[in-house]
């Protein structure tokens, strides 16, 4: 377990990847606007090897982290910023990304995953667009500044309802649809209620259930999913993170309950 | 809670087995199946309505997302579908985080953010540490219309016999219940900021105070406001100190409010024009006056390497002795300070060791009657001690949620998962 004060960890950590090739753990910080990276198997109260934080790195609230080994980088989501970044794998301190990524067209917002194909060279963003709840936006790994995207699956027949983190391997995209579009009671500031606030919304409100579902990289548009792990044995009504074990054909995602589960479908891989 | 654990997937096995008696398939039916449909109190795809009214489950902060019909037209020829998970890795029993005690009524409140649930108990329970089984509660709230869910801080009105449970994560939301409530017991609610955790209580003012981390503020609330009641004031800016404020004390006696902060600071992840970056600043005690508004600078900061501090989570003032106590979360321990230390200064005494079973603690609240200590654990057990306790000192009486013994998978929400394929361990982040 890694936590204490010197980790510079923070509540809410919304992204984490695992690089095997360096052995290094990347996390994301939003209440210090902060990218750590530890060393494999880490445990403790120990500092981080490396910290990404500071004015130059534009780093707002940043969700899912993907490490891509191949070309040494980290890729970052920004949900405040409505962008994707990607920084130097060794990167340090106060500075800037190599690359970021804002849609041309539509924009993005609410920027919640990343996850990169280092063979195929394209990126792919889970985020809401102008046009849907939810939509995964997909652009050539070294776009840079506004940029069109090269495909987008979007639409009532995706079946997306709200998008939380993306994975991908061997061709295929593997999404957390939330069946929420979170939005808050209170303005981002804290500050007051939104305008039409007639007070919170339960935790317990009926809502479309959360499912994992899976794409291949080349779909575009309204496609409904390739596969998908959706119902009420799946122990999915609430879904966030998501990770993959392509050797063991294993998929792993917090549901409704306070912990893991793990999906064993090695046919999806 | 901000841990990440790397866990064997061997003790996923373990605690399937005692959930579930057996490995492999999650078999349908017994208490953990039982728990998750009373979280979720509809699993098949409905189109959302959102009545207004007070208590509203269904708020009006935006309207959840439709399913389209032709998702749903297309659905079942979609390969995969209703399939079971192969492992579960959660904790079927509760966990502690906040503690709250009236001397008065005798009762003892300690929120659970795993199972969603507050437990209240009687401040003189029976519960001798080598007792091995669950602690007799006097009242176990939790369901869907109590609206709880990340339950963390949690504060007492002793005058109106109700007590308060901040959301920390999954909900923004401050419910309010009756001393008497239990079970599916319906809450009054208040919309709240994101991420609040600390609360403390004013009869003088008539205020309710909120320390939220995410917009690093102070907020205040009318007693009884409720829905969409906005906040009367807040303490927040540069000057003030905060930065990710946990607990959070409201020490009517001697007109301060005291915080304390884990050092994380960013303006960035709630305002996207922000142009600057995000700080680590050293963990902190800060004290305000408690009619402070606005940017105001603290009476008393306890900050620095000799304070020991290390994630100060819970904070408590003992106005009878002087005496401020902090959970030193990441490292076990309770410190206790003079109530007017300031400045970076050691504590006047440490209670923490293996035979004390402080592990993690994420309240502490004080019972002056019996002079005694109730310090919750994020996990299965409190811990009460003697108030003037000090070193490796072993619990009076031992709060149990579990029976001894039960392991403890410390998750704390995790919104973040990796898989470490060199080692075979799941990472998670709380």
């Amino acid at each position: 377990m890694i936590e204490g004060q010197h980790t510079k960890l923070t509540r809410v950590a919304h992204g984490i990847d695992y690089d095997p090739v360096h052995d290094l753990i990347v996390a994301s910080e939003p209440l210090a606007s902060s990218i750590v990276t530890y060393r494999g198997g880490s445990n403790g109260d120990v500092p981080p090897v490396r910290v990404i934080q500071g004015t130059r790195t534009k780093i707002h609230s940043p969700w899912q982290v993907a490490v891509d080994s191949a070309h040494n980088e980290i890729w970052y989501a920004d949900f405040g910023g409505g962008y994707v970044a990607a920084f130097p794998l060794m990167a340090n301190g106060d500075v800037a990304p190599l690359r970021t990524i804002r849609d041309h067209e539509d924009g993005m917002r609410g920027v919640s995953g990343v996850a990169v194909d280092p063979e195929r060279n394209l990126v792919f963003v889970a985020a809401r667009s102008a046009h849907a709840p939810g939509a995964i936006l997909v652009f050539d790994r070294l776009a840079d500044g506004e940029s069109s995207p090269r495909a987008i699956i979007a639409g009532p027949t995706t079946g997306i309802t709200g998008l939380w983190h993306v994975q991908v391997h061997g061709g295929k995209i593997f999404a957390s649809i939330t069946g929420n579009d979170y939005r808050p009671p209170y303005d981002s500031g804290g500050y007051a209620p939104v305008a039409d606030c007639k007070g919170p919304i339960s935790e317990y409100a009926p809502r479309p259930l959360g499912f994992i579902a899976i794409w291949n990289e080349n779909d575009h548009g309204d496609v409904p999913p390739r596969a998908i792990i959706r119902g009420p044995s799946t122990g999915i009504t609430t879904i966030t993170g998501l990770a993959i074990d392509p050797i063991h054909g294993e998929v792993f995602t917090r549901g409704t309950l306070n912990g893991v589960l793990a999906f064993l479908i090695p046919n999806f891989f | 809670m901000r841990k990440i654990a790397g866990r064997q997937t061997k003790i996923a096995s373990l605690l399937v087995a005692v959930a579930f008696g057996g490995a492999g398939l999650w078999l349908p039916g017994g208490p953990l199946q039982a728990a998750l449909l009373a979280v979720r109190g509809v699993l098949a795809p409905v189109a959302y309505a959102a009545p207004a009214g007070s208590n509203d489950p269904h708020g009006s902060a935006g309207s959840p997302p439709q399913e389209s019909p032709q998702f749903l037209k297309i659905l079942n020829t979609i390969p995969g579908g209703d399939v079971q998970p192969c492992s579960v890795l959660a904790d079927p029993y509760p966990s502690f985080n906040g503690v709250a005690i009236d001397p008065k009524a005798r009762l003892a409140i300690l929120t659970d953010p795993n199972l969603r649930s507050a437990m209240i108990y009687d401040l003189d329970v029976a519960a001798a540490p080598q007792a091995k089984g669950i602690t007799p509660r006097k009242a176990w709230v939790r369901g869907p219309a109590t609206w709880l869910s990340f339950a963390t801080g949690v504060a007492l009105d002793p005058v109106r016999q109700r007590f308060y449970v901040t959301e920390n994560d999954w909900g923004d939301d401050l419910a309010n219940f009756p001393y008497t409530a239990n079970g599916d017991y319906k809450a009054h609610v208040l919309a709240i900021p994101h991420g609040t955790y600390g609360i403390g209580i004013s009869q003088r003012y008539g205020q309710i105070a909120l320390a939220i981390e995410h917009s690093i503020q102070i907020a205040f609330f009318k007693i009884g406001a409720q829905n969409a009641d906005p906040p009367l004031r807040s303490i927040r800016g540069p000057h003030t100190g905060l930065a990710d404020p946990h607990g959070l004390f409201w020490d009517e006696k001697n007109g301060e409010i005291v915080v304390a902060n884990y050092g994380n600071w960013s303006q960035g992840q709630w305002d996207r024009d922000y142009p600057g970056g995000g700080h680590y600043y050293p963990p902190s005690i800060t004290v305000y006056k408690d009619d402070g508004k606005g940017d105001v600078a603290p009476l008393r900061v306890i900050e620095g390497s000799k304070t020991r501090l290390n994630w100060p989570t819970g904070v408590m003032v003992d106005t009878n002795h002087n005496e401020l106590f902090v959970t030193n979360q990441a490292a076990n321990q309770i410190l206790v300070f003079a109530r007017t230390a300031s400045g970076n200064v050691a504590p006047l005494r440490v209670l923490g060791g293996p035979r004390t079973l402080i592990s993690h603690p994420m309240g502490v609240a004080y019972d002056p009657v019996r002079d005694q200590i109730w310090v919750a654990n994020y996990g299965h057990t409190a811990e009460v001690f003697a108030r003037a306790a000090g070193g490796d000192a072993a619990p009076l009486r031992v709060i149990r949620n579990a029976p001894a013994g039960t392991p403890e998978a410390g998750f704390g929400g995790p919104s973040a998962i990796a898989y470490d394929s060199r080692r075979d361990q799941i990472l998670a982040t709380n």
